[in-house]
């Protein structure tokens, strides 16, 4: 059973929402640079990056980080893979803002702050999420909270976006 | 989309049809050279002599040839063009693309479809899947199902119970929806429907007669900005076709809670279908609950989006050029008349436009006159004013029909039962029957009820009829006079209502400062300073329309689309306008036929919506005081009065051919005349339409005749006949008939050249006959006009030519009307090979199953 | 019907058949493109004091229905039309058009020239209008002698707070003389409204825990409200989620240092495209509005342009740089007009549960 909760009209609100939030939280854009987890996380930052630009008429840096390496739960062996810096920019001083489509244990999370740390030290990070579907392991929330969605541990939360997909929308799946 | 276009391919609508009259022309038209304006090559495909967009370089390359899809892929093949346009051939072209798809030759050429998806052709052609694709996007759509046999379909009728409506899936024609309200209607419909179908299926569904019928038209760009152009709405209930209904432009009864759902709609409906370009939503509206059903997508050009256009000033046909070259609305730059951002404004109007259907009735008089799904008229006409009655009653004056027609001041003889019947089963003209059941007496509640006619417009009817009475009660009464005008009457009216003539009113109208004034058709409501140069009259404070600069010439246009080749006339006035303007001629055209290609803007440098009594053109001639008006074989005893009135007229009576030729016949000299020259264009010749292929009603002309002996005996004649066109006199082109005496060719009768033939030596040539037609018109003598034109002696190419006929459409099969008379037709097919059998087979491709 | 005049303060002086009330009355005169929804636009208390000219050529077709007031009671100083639809039946006709202004002591006058009235009051800006019997030097003197009221608010706003109870967010709405699409929205979207008089102070607001506040439309001239509203402005901004409406949005810029001009000619009509500078979309929506933000006195450090409108560059919506509240200078509700900005309020009620925090 596949049940839309978010359409294509919510999901852009929700990008926009979070937009200004990030502008009202860090002051400004200064020194702001977004980093996008694989895959959608990619796409959702690019779209906060345009609408920033929209706003503020300056270009923000984007990034996109692939943490399969880094998750705890895979096998050793490709855990401890040799890590690639892999953003374009440095992240040094940056008030860097992590983006993924959706926030679960948060496991994916502390993959993410493990790769870029590994890079610099950022003046600070954040994380947006397009959705929250709660279920945490590890003691991570969000900063940026496109929609909080209460979901049952066996459903699935399927984020669908343009670029990959076709079309916008979040679907839960059980 | 691809950026990079260079070169478009546009598939032309081919000949002129019920349903089709010159509107998807006037789109080429505008498209083809606002695409051009943006450094893009236009190939143009058609096989419509009248076409004036395959003439005067609308296109930088023209093929004459037949719509089929094999002639397609040759082009296609040899110019290699990158995109394709769907949406201005109607459906014809849309089927012919999906032929193109399903053989690759869009990918095996690069060849892109512009303004849609793929999957939107299959949409189009089969409206079961589209109901499909409106049913996901949660737009309510009426019970309906595709069958492919007797059991299916009676399966449906049991579920939904009739009335319901029939359609062919994929027609191979336009196809019209049929209305069964018993099982003898639904065998019949079942029938015609499965053998139309390109995939023997038909589609049934539940009927929803006596709804509101409402029409939105939008448009949008590639990065998802849509907006309104225009919403409208049907006079006549469900259940009449629309293209057969009365219209009002802006919606006249809807309130703004229903408006918002229809534009939401219809905005959600392009968004969701990545439609690029105009889009017509044809609603159905429940009057008691809100609640509604989509009918219609139509994402191509049609009639709605001509009256869109015309109703609102929008200029949409270069609009869609914009967008479909990958500019988005915002980007769009108009002609200087317009405000910088005006492709972005929603218009809005401040007048109102009246659409009235024209019925070949008075022709084929063994028809049907009922009105039903299937669609009957032969073209419109719009009346626009500032009130409903004075749109009315203006749209209905431009219909050319007598005033009691308009006006119920005469008893009718209808029975009591009669008139209910024609209340409850309205046929053509049914103006008149509510007229006349108003003046009976009958409540406006009931009325509403029995015909499903919102009260509103029993309202104004009744209005009407007040005026008329205070106008016959009050004779030469300044107010009740200025009352009148003010809602639409004339001065013709108001001389019949007191016994008097048109020129004393006129006069009593002058001398206490009764004058009509012109107002611009605009589409901001007059917030902004637009410059569509198109008015039309009413009788109030301000008038807006000055008199243009220099050397002005008049043109009376066709108007009314009637059959009998009336488009044929539409063609010639648009060339008229076109070489006037070179001429240096400050152009002003007076029309009332929203789907005349002469009204596209480029042709006219100004133009009156007017209809053409005498006191109508009158009211325009005193503020432009025209150098010359023309008038064309329609308007010959109008023109003969503003003669008398003391205008300088120049009446062209090319029109259709003086008689029916059943029979190969003699050969005919094709000639031009100023009057002192004569010069010959060539030999045509009439052949029987049995050489096409059985079964065709109409007969087919032929040139050039290259027919050596032929040609020898005509040389020896040349003198004798220019010496017969000189006593004949005045400038022009002619056609001098020859008829076979003693195995030997002698002179017959001499009468003017027909518009299918000018068309068709036009087509043959590649040179307008028309130019030189007006040259002579305008004095010049023929060495002077004729000088550049093409050497017709030297042409390899023969050209055939072939009338269409709508007795299939209207179910006329009595064989004393299915004659095939010119008068009869309202299309024509051209087509040209290297020999006669040639040329006809080519004529006939594509064109099997086509009324000939 | 009786003859009327419309006279205007520059000596013009329109003919026309009067209908509704045939009481005298004076206002400042604007036309108003909007193809439908007559009967909102004259329930629309922005019209207060004001004398609305339609360019839609017919007015009055379908009636007065149930569900389309925006006030209880129109304040609106006259209604000029080309026609009106003498109509007494109709599918969800309460009243005639007619009937309604009589009742409602509202002159009407028909038979005008509309479209050179617009044109005229496109050169002129708006001005003062009376719907007169007699054209005479007497009622230009009078016209010329009417001072318009500036109490507009005042006159139209809730002197007493009431309740739309609902099981949803709690709003406030402090009432500017608002548009029922407010609260329509705000009900389809199950908040618990309460709407206070424009008089509310800063306690009585916080006192009610509100998740959200509503700064509604209302009549007239920002700079004649009482400099108090500024003050209560700019102490819940940072504290509650605030969404502004047209007067709302003037006074929330003027609460952060904007500064307000006078648009001449006034704008009203639904056919504008505004885009929304986030997502670079275009929107059509209600406009009704006889001032505009100065965009050059927007202190940029404190508030973002969020909406323009592309015709005139009129400032359409604003937004605090450093907390949700936010503002629009049209009418998101629509009611007439298109209805593509309602999801705004589905934005302020997104931004109040993000304020209070995740539910579980």
């Amino acid at each position: 059973m596949q049940k839309e909760v978010v359409d294509s009209m919510a999901m852009k609100r929700a990008l926009t929402r979070i937009t200004y939030e990030i502008i009202e939280q860090n002051k400004g854009i200064r020194d702001v640079a977004l980093v996008g987890i694989k895959t959608r996380g990619v796409y959702i930052a690019q779209r906060i990056a345009e609408r920033l630009q929209q706003l503020e008429a300056a270009t923000i840096p984007v990034g996109e980080l692939d943490i399969t390496a880094f998750r705890d739960d895979q096998p050793l062996n490709i855990a401890m893979a040799p890590v690639d810096y892999q953003l374009d920019f440095e992240v040094a001083g940056k008030r860097v803002i992590l983006v993924d489509d959706v926030l679960f244990t948060g496991r994916t999370i502390r993959a993410a702050l493990d790769a870029l740390m590994g890079g610099g030290r950022p003046q600070s990070i954040s994380l947006a999420v397009l959705v929250d579907r709660g279920h945490r392991e590890l003691p991570i929330r969000a900063d940026f909270i496109g929609k909080n969605i209460p979901t049952a541990l066996q459903e699935r939360i399927k984020v669908s976006v343009t670029e990959v997909d076709g079309h916008d929308g979040i679907e839960i799946i059980n | 989309m691809n950026n990079q276009i260079s070169k478009v391919l546009i598939i032309g609508a081919g000949h002129n049809d019920i349903g089709r009259e010159g509107q998807h022309d006037a789109a080429v038209t505008q498209i083809g050279s606002a695409i051009r304006k943006l450094g893009i090559a236009v190939i143009l495909v058609d096989n419509n002599p009248f076409s004036v967009a395959a003439e005067n370089n609308f296109a930088d390359k023209v093929y004459i040839e037949p719509l089929t899809v094999g002639s397609l892929t040759k082009i296609i093949q040899t110019e290699q063009p990158d995109g394709l346009i769907p949406s201005l051939g109607g459906i014809q072209a849309v089927n012919l693309i999906q032929g193109l798809i399903r053989n690759n030759v869009l990918k095996n050429n690069q060849l892109q479809l512009l303004q849609w998806d793929a999957e939107m052709i299959d949409l189009v052609v089969n409206p079961a899947l589209m109901s499909n694709q409106l049913k996901d996007l949660s737009q309510p759509v009426i019970a309906s199902q595709v069958v492919a046999n007797q059991a299916e379909a009676d399966q449906v009728v049991h579920s939904v119970g009739f009335p319901v409506i029939v359609k062919s899936v994929a027609p191979r024609i336009e196809a019209s929806r049929q209305l069964c309200e018993d099982e003898e209607d639904f065998q019949r419909a079942l029938a015609q429907g499965f053998k139309l179908s390109a995939t023997k299926q038909c589609i049934v569904e539940q009927s929803i007669v006596g709804y509101k019928e409402i029409e939105f038209v939008g448009v949008r760009d590639h990065k998802g900005t849509a907006l309104l152009v225009a919403g409208m709405e049907n006079f006549d209930p469900v259940g009449i076709h629309s293209a057969d209904s009365i219209i009002f432009a802006p919606t006249q009864t809807i309130t703004d809670q229903e408006y918002q759902q229809f534009r939401s709609a219809t905005l959600k409906i392009m968004q969701a279908l990545h439609i690029v370009g105009a889009c017509h939503v044809q609603f159905a509206l429940d009057p008691t609950t809100q609640s509604y059903y989509v009918i219609k997508v139509t994402p191509y050009f049609d009639r709605a989006m001509a009256l869109a256009a015309r109703s609102t000033g929008y200029p949409l046909a270069t609009i869609v050029a914009n967008l479909l070259a990958n500019l988005s609305l915002a980007e769009i730059k108009l002609p200087a008349a317009y405000r910088k951002q005006t492709a972005l404004i929603e218009p809005v109007l401040d007048h109102i436009v009246c659409r009235i259907p024209i019925w070949p009735f008075n022709v084929l008089k063994k028809v049907s006159h009922q009105l039903d799904t299937v669609m009957e008229s032969t073209g419109s006409v719009i009346g626009i004013g500032r009130s409903t009655e004075e749109a009315l009653l203006k749209g209905l004056r431009a219909t050319d029909e007598s005033r009691y027609h308009v006006i119920a001041n005469q008893p009718q003889r209808y029975s009591e039962g009669e008139l209910i019947q024609r209340l409850i089963h309205p046929q053509a003209g049914r103006m008149l029957v509510l007229l006349e059941a108003l003046n009976r007496g009958y409540q406006i509640d009931e009325l509403a009820e029995l015909t499903k006619i919102d009260a509103f417009y029993f309202y104004k009817l009744s209005h009407i009829i007040a005026i008329e009475k205070a106008l016959r009660d009050h004779p030469f009464d300044v107010h009740a006079l200025g009352r009148a005008k003010y809602f639409g009457f004339t001065d013709e009216d108001a001389a019949a209502a007191w016994q008097s003539t048109p020129e004393k009113v006129a006069h009593f109208a002058i001398e206490n400062e009764i004058q009509a004034t012109f107002k611009e058709v605009e589409p901001t409501a007059g917030e902004f300073t637009e410059q569509t140069n198109t008015y039309y009259s009413t009788y109030e404070f301000d008038n807006e329309s000055t008199k243009l600069p220099d050397r002005r010439a008049v043109v009376i246009g066709t108007g009314a689309n009637r059959i009998g080749t009336n488009h044929a006339n539409d063609y010639l006035v648009s060339q008229l306008l076109f070489y006037l303007k070179k001429a240096d001629y400050q152009t002003i055209l007076i029309n009332a036929n929203p789907n005349s290609v002469a009204m596209t803007p480029q042709l006219a440098v100004k133009r009156y919506i007017e209809p053409k009594q005498v006191s109508d053109i009158l009211n325009i001639l005193a503020i432009e005081k025209p150098a010359i008006i023309f008038t064309t074989y329609h308007d010959y005893r109008l023109g003969q009065q503003l003669t008398k009135l003391g205008y300088q007229v120049s009446q062209i009576n090319n029109g259709l051919p003086r008689e029916q030729i059943k029979t190969n016949d003699s050969p005919a000299v094709e000639v031009i005349t100023d009057g002192s020259e004569v010069s010959i264009f060539g030999i045509s010749e009439i052949i029987a339409g049995n050489n096409l292929r059985p079964g065709v009603h109409g007969s087919v002309s032929v040139f050039p005749i290259q027919d050596k002996a032929e040609n020898q005996a005509i040389d020896a004649l040349s003198t004798e006949i220019k010496q017969r066109v000189l006593t004949f006199g005045v400038p022009g082109l002619y056609t001098v008939r020859l008829t076979i005496v003693d195995e030997e060719l002698h002179l017959a009768t001499i009468e003017p050249m027909s518009l299918a033939t000018m068309a068709l030596i036009s087509k043959a040539s590649g040179s307008s006959v028309t130019r030189l037609l007006l040259h002579v018109k305008l004095g010049e003598p023929l060495e002077k006009v004729m000088y550049d034109y093409p050497d017709l002696a030297k042409l390899k190419t023969i050209f055939v030519q072939a009338n269409t006929f709508p007795y299939n459409q209207l179910q006329v099969y009595d064989e004393d009307e299915v004659t095939g008379e010119p008068g009869h037709a309202t299309g024509t097919v051209i087509a040209h090979g290297e020999t006669l059998k040639e040329a006809l087979t080519a004529l006939n491709a594509g064109n099997e199953s086509t009324d000939f | 019907m009786a003859d009327r005049y419309l006279i205007l303060e520059d000596g013009s002086a329109y003919l026309g058949e009067g209908f509704g009330s045939p009481a005298v009355s004076t206002g400042e005169i604007v036309f108003n493109t909007s193809m439908t929804g007559y009967q909102e636009i004259i329930t629309n208390q922005i019209y207060h004091n004001q004398i609305v000219a339609f360019t839609q050529p017919t007015i009055g077709s379908y009636g007065i229905n149930h569900d389309s007031y925006e006030s209880i009671l129109p304040t609106v100083k006259g209604v000029v039309v080309r026609d009106v639809a003498s109509i007494s039946t109709n599918r969800q006709r309460r009243w005639s058009l007619d009937q309604y202004l009589k009742q409602q002591n509202i002159p009407g006058i028909s038979h005008i020239d509309t479209r050179h009235l617009a044109k005229q009051l496109r050169a002129s800006g708006p001005m003062k209008a009376s719907i007169v019997d007699v054209a005479d030097a007497h009622a230009f003197d009078q016209l010329g002698a009417t001072v318009l009221t500036n109490r507009q608010v005042a006159a139209v706003a809730t002197p007493k707070p009431y309740p739309n109870p609902d099981t949803g967010l709690n709003v406030i709405v402090i009432d500017f003389g608002l548009k029922h699409g407010i609260l329509r929205e705000l009900s389809k979207r199950s908040c618990n409204v309460t709407v206070l008089p424009y008089t509310a102070t800063t306690e009585e607001i916080i006192n009610l825990d509100p998740d959200g506040v509503v700064l509604s439309t209302g009549p007239g001239k920002p700079q004649d409200l009482p400099e108090s509203v500024l003050t209560m402005i700019q102490k819940i901004q940072n504290r509650i989620p605030l969404f502004a409406i047209g007067l709302g949005h003037e006074l929330f810029a003027m609460a952060n240092g904007a500064q307000i001009m006078k648009l001449s000619p006034e704008h009203h009509g639904a056919n504008h495209p505004i885009r929304e500078v986030i997502t670079n979309q275009i929107v059509y929506a209600s406009q009704g509005q006889g001032y505009a933000v100065n965009p050059e006195t927007i202190d940029r450090n404190k508030l973002i342009t969020t909406f323009v409108d592309l015709i005139d560059g009129t400032i359409q919506g604003l937004r605090y740089r450093d907390f949700p509240a936010f503002s629009v200078q049209f009418f998101p509700d629509g009611a007439p007009g298109p209805t593509e900005t309602r999801d705004i309020f589905d934005e302020f009620v997104e931004s109040m549960q993000q304020a209070r925090g995740p539910v579980w």
